[in-house]
């Protein structure tokens, strides 16, 4: 039909069905004309008009749930099927129907569980032979035996199981009147088999009472592992749907992730499990719930905090009368067991099942338990701490089932899950986990693993993003990211620069085919920090050259960027960031030396005309003070300007510290600026402001170090300022007090290479400390007011002192740990000991 | 887009399963919130929610539509050929629609009445409401109504043509 005229029909259609039924004709009359075909048509589906009235008005899917629940499978009592005689139908499940049956040639009683015919059979049947194999090879006491399985002749799917006569597990506790210690042990039972098959990479995902059966012995049996999902990566098409969203069967035992539709792992069956131990120990759902709709239930798993099991059945008991459990019981220790397991973040959990379990053996044998009390104050590190290991291992596990991953399904993650998927990589996986493992001895190795699978990851997607711009951005992001850990020196790295590169130039790459499709503000923000971040890894790398070049890349954008939107502050602020980053390249360059000061220049007037826009922003403020410092020490030293902006930058690094008195950064900073006018001052034979600056750069470090003793680069700080301090003493003659300032340092220093003696920093400052020591000696020396038998002592001590810095030196250099900013040193200190020896000649009669 | 397919069909099971001894109303109740879970409201935009919950819909046709097939072929003579008398007169009447036909009548629809069968497959299959409807394709109620009222219409004419 031509559309027009389908147009055309359904218009005069739906205006005659806005009519009365008796003013239809004249209006049917008018609106087709002499078309008769038209009229008959109409008039035809108006004819339906009563008929249709209930028409598909109930959705299908209610329709279909009727379907279904009058479909029967089929097997009666009786059938054979293959080696195997139905005895009687003893369940139904989400999944199919469970049959009692006989295996006739074994002679024993088995469950048959047949999956239910009509979706997606094809698929089914592979997920079902994949199943089948990983799930019979789970052989435990507790786990009922999956024998084999096979497919109808009709196309049903089948396992055959290890059949188990017994109770409920909660029924089974209720009618033996089982005490909390008999209840322990069977629920630890369950635990071992949980973690056995946990350790076969299969997580349960539906642990409920109705799943356990307590057999005639009192031997627990978990059954139906019908909807384990393997975690192999290997296996990827089923790890996949343990990944899968939502799909709760059983909401009442289901963890928050699976009700938010998060990613499960074993942390969700310690959760089902806490969900058992609860209801076990108190006979009662953790959750109070008026309605037990899904959403309700879905709700309360996710926000709602379970009644604390001693308090659940003090109100029961108080309900009833009937005391069962006493609450004295549980109060305590089973208390925090429970609710720890339960928790909502599954990191916050216990680390593993047979934690779990092993911390209910601890309260069973009356020794302190791991779990605590949940607090607000409660913080992730602290558990992290104290399960090293574990939370270690959880994160391997955890890599594996992302590893699965990998290389499936890509299209239709593509469509509908990208952002959650390269987000939880991004974040959960780099951050959440990689952080908190990166603070423990020992975790490189984990570290490297989350790293290559991360890229492993980032390079499959990125080989399947196609012009998905949107996601091509979070994937540059994500390399941004993974670069940053693996050799970004300004993040904690893992020291793996080649890699850095390769991500950070993934990143870039991605980023500039990008800039060719569209560009935004943010999309050239992105790029020109990107390329910073590629500048700073050359620079770690060493590759001078390459760093001042993405530097130079980076400044390029943000100044077209600049020039595009003038008024645009954060451009702008990103704009004197570069100038300044290109100028900190330059000065490791060693050249340029104009160019440099010239860079800071740049940054310094940005920044200043940005500080008059937010006059009280103070990390603008604190930019400009870090700009004028710099400014001071790119100028030539006897610049008037280089002291004049370096004393600037003191003064508003002063002024920040002092508005805000408890950041200790600001403190530490001042203390920094002055440290690096005293140097300016020296270079430039002021030594009388020198001393003064150098007071006060040591008077801070003094202070902080005393605030926290613990603080090793407070101390270490501390002794570089005794040792500053002295310098100044010395070139002002007061050499008494350079000498004992000198000695203190000394003895820092001492102290800590001592505590560790291949430290080549600790090594080098010693050097300059017997430098000092060997200055103020000189400073002695030189007063003329003391004896020459003094002064010739105090040159032969100035000597030892100069002696020792030079065989130091020399040592560090054989050893090759000599930093490069050193290389003179040795000559320098063999010069200095010349000196000495000449004096004493010059004095000896 | 096998990953929604399999979750969808998932709820869909697992609701037949848990909720048929209580009342059927839910049902709509339980797409949505798979919806909603699937699409994390969160963190996508409306517009990728719309598509989204589009093509849900469409998922959710498919299932249905499949279960149906694989229903009326078993119902024809395989596994349920034992089926007797009384189970025969359970089968639904007050909403006698065959899927499949409807399903098939559907495509004939779309052919002439793109937007309009899009409605139906929101509305019938997907379970959406007339706001939700009206927001997934941008136009208005008063239009999803208009749409879907002539669609009845069509597609009754169409099956009862079909059973005669």
């Amino acid at each position: 039909m031509q559309p027009e005229r389908a147009e055309r029909i359904a218009d005069i259609v739906e205006r005659a069905l806005e009519v009365q039924v008796g003013q239809r004709g004249p209006l049917l009359v008018e609106l087709c004309g002499d078309d008769q075909e038209l009229f008959v048509e109409v008039a035809s589906l108006l004819h339906f008009q009563e008929k249709a009235r209930d028409f598909i008005e109930t959705p299908a899917v209610e329709t279909a749930a009727e379907l279904l629940a009058d479909e029967r499978t089929g097997l009666q009592p009786g059938d054979a099927l293959d080696g195997y005689r139905i005895i009687s139908l003893i369940g139904e499940g989400g999944m199919g129907e469970v049959y009692l049956a006989e295996d006739t040639k074994l002679e024993r009683k088995v469950a048959i569980k047949l999956l239910k015919l009509g979706l997606g059979t094809a698929n089914i049947i592979r997920h079902f032979h994949q199943e089948e194999r990983i799930l019979a090879g789970l052989t435990h006491p507790n786990i009922a035996q999956l024998y084999g399985g096979d497919v109808t002749k009709n196309g049903l799917p089948y396992f055959v199981m290890e059949y188990v006569a017994g109770a409920r597990l909660d029924d089974y506790c209720r009618d033996k009147q089982l005490s909390i210690a008999e209840r322990l042990g069977l629920f630890r039972k369950i635990c071992a088999a949980v973690s056995y098959a946990h350790q076969h990479l299969v997580i349960h995902r539906d642990i409920k009472p109705a799943n356990i059966r307590v057999t005639a012995d009192a031997e627990p049996k978990l059954l139906d592992f019908g909807i384990a999902k393997l975690v192999d990566p290997n296996t990827a098409a089923i790890a996949e749907q343990t990944m899968t969203l939502a799909a709760v069967m059983t909401p009442d035992y289901a963890s928050p992730e699976q009700v938010r539709g998060e990613s499960i792992t074993t942390a969700s069956d310690v959760y089902s499990l806490g969900v058992l131990l609860y209801e076990l120990l108190t006979e009662q759902k953790p959750y109070k719930i008026d309605s037990r709709t899904p959403t309700n239930v879905s709700r309360a798993i996710a926000d709602q905090q379970p009644t604390r099991p001693s308090i659940a059945v003090a109100k029961q008991s108080r309900t009833d009368g009937k005391v069962k459990i006493l609450p004295k019981s549980l109060r305590g220790d089973l208390d925090n067991i429970v609710l720890m397991a339960m928790r909502k973040e599954p990191a916050r959990r216990y680390p593993s099942v047979a934690q779990f379990s092993e911390d209910i053996r601890r309260h069973l044998e009356a020794r302190p338990v791991i779990a605590r009390k949940d607090t607000l104050g409660y913080r992730t590190t602290k558990f992290v701490s104290r399960n090293k290991i574990a939370v270690g291992a959880a994160a391997l596990l955890l890599l594996s089932l992302i590893s699965g991953l990998i290389a499936t399904g890509w299209e239709a993650r593509r469509a509908n899950r990208r952002f959650n998927e390269v987000r939880r990589l991004a974040n959960s996986l780099m951050f959440e986990i990689h952080d908190s493992v990166k603070d423990l001895q020992g975790s490189t190795p984990t570290r490297r693993l989350i790293v290559t699978r991360a890229l492993e990851y980032l390079d499959s997607l990125a080989r399947e993003a196609g012009n998905d711009s949107s996601l091509q951005r979070e994937l540059a992001t994500a390399y941004e990211k993974v670069g940053d850990i693996q050799g970004n020196p300004y993040y904690a790295n893992l020291g793996d620069t080649d890699g850095a590169l390769v991500s950070y130039r993934k990143a870039t790459s991605i980023r500039e085919r990008l800039r060719n499709i569209s560009s935004t503000i943010e999309s050239e923000v992105e790029l020109g920090r990107s390329y910073r971040g590629l500048g700073d890894i050359s620079e770690q790398k060493g590759d001078i050259g390459q760093s001042v070049g993405n530097y130079r890349r980076s400044l390029s954008i943000f100044e077209q960027l600049a020039a595009k939107y003038p008024a645009e502050f954060s451009v702008q602020d990103e704009l004197a960031r570069a100038y300044e980053t290109l100028g900190d390249g330059l000065s490791r360059s060693g050249k340029s030396e104009t160019e440099r000061l010239a860079c800071y220049q740049k940054a310094l007037s940005i920044r200043q005309s940005l500080l008059t826009q937010q006059p009280t922003n103070p990390k603008m403020r604190r930019s400009v003070a870090l700009t004028h410092l710099k400014i001071g020490s790119a100028s030539d030293a006897k610049e008037p300007h280089h002291i004049d902006n370096m004393r600037r930058g003191v003064e508003m690094m002063e002024a920040l510290s002092v508005e805000d008195p408890n950041n200790e950064r600001a403190r530490r900073e001042v203390g920094f600026a002055y440290y690096q006018i005293g140097g300016a001052q020296i270079a430039a034979g002021d030594y009388a402001q020198a001393l003064q600056s150098r007071r006060k750069a040591f008077a801070i470090r003094q202070e902080i170090a005393e605030e926290d003793p613990k603080n090793v680069q407070a101390r270490f700080d501390l002794a570089v300022a005794h040792g500053d301090l002295a310098e100044a003493l010395s070139a002002t003659g007061q050499a008494a007090d350079a000498l004992g300032h000198a000695r203190q340092s000394l003895s820092i220093l001492q102290g800590m290479s001592a505590g560790d003696p291949t430290n080549a920093v600790y090594q080098r400052n010693l050097g300059l400390c017997y430098e000092k020591l060997g200055e103020a000696y000189v400073a002695l020396a030189n007063n003329e007011k003391r004896s020459v038998g003094q002064r010739i002592s105090d040159w032969n001590e100035a000597r030892s002192w100069y002696r020792k810095g030079a065989e130091l030196f020399s040592a560090l250099r054989d050893r090759g740990t000599l930093m490069p900013a050193d290389s003179e040193e040795p000559k320098k200190f063999s010069a200095k000991v010349r000196e000495c020896d000449n004096a004493i000649a010059r004095l000896k009669p | 887009m096998p990953f929604v397919y399999e979750e969808l069909r998932r709820l869909a099971r697992s609701y037949l399963a848990r909720e048929r001894a209580d009342h059927t109303l839910q049902a709509t109740a339980l797409v949505h919130e798979a919806y909603l879970r699937l699409a994390d409201e969160t963190r996508l935009s409306w517009k990728d929610r719309a598509h989204f919950y589009g093509i849900a819909a469409r998922l959710m046709r498919r299932i249905l539509v499949d279960h149906a097939r694989a229903h009326n072929a078993a119902k024809r003579g395989g596994l349920e050929q034992k089926l007797s008398l009384d189970e025969a007169r359970e089968l639904p009447t007050k909403n006698d629609v065959d899927l499949v036909e409807l399903n098939g009548a559907l495509e004939n629809f779309s052919h002439d009445y793109p937007r309009k069968g899009e409605v139906v497959e929101l509305k019938f299959f997907g379970g959406l409401e007339t706001k939700e409807i009206s927001e997934v394709l941008q136009i208005s109620e008063k239009t999803v109504l208009r749409d879907w009222n002539f669609a009845k219409l069509w597609l009754c004419r169409a099956l009862t043509q079909n059973a005669a």
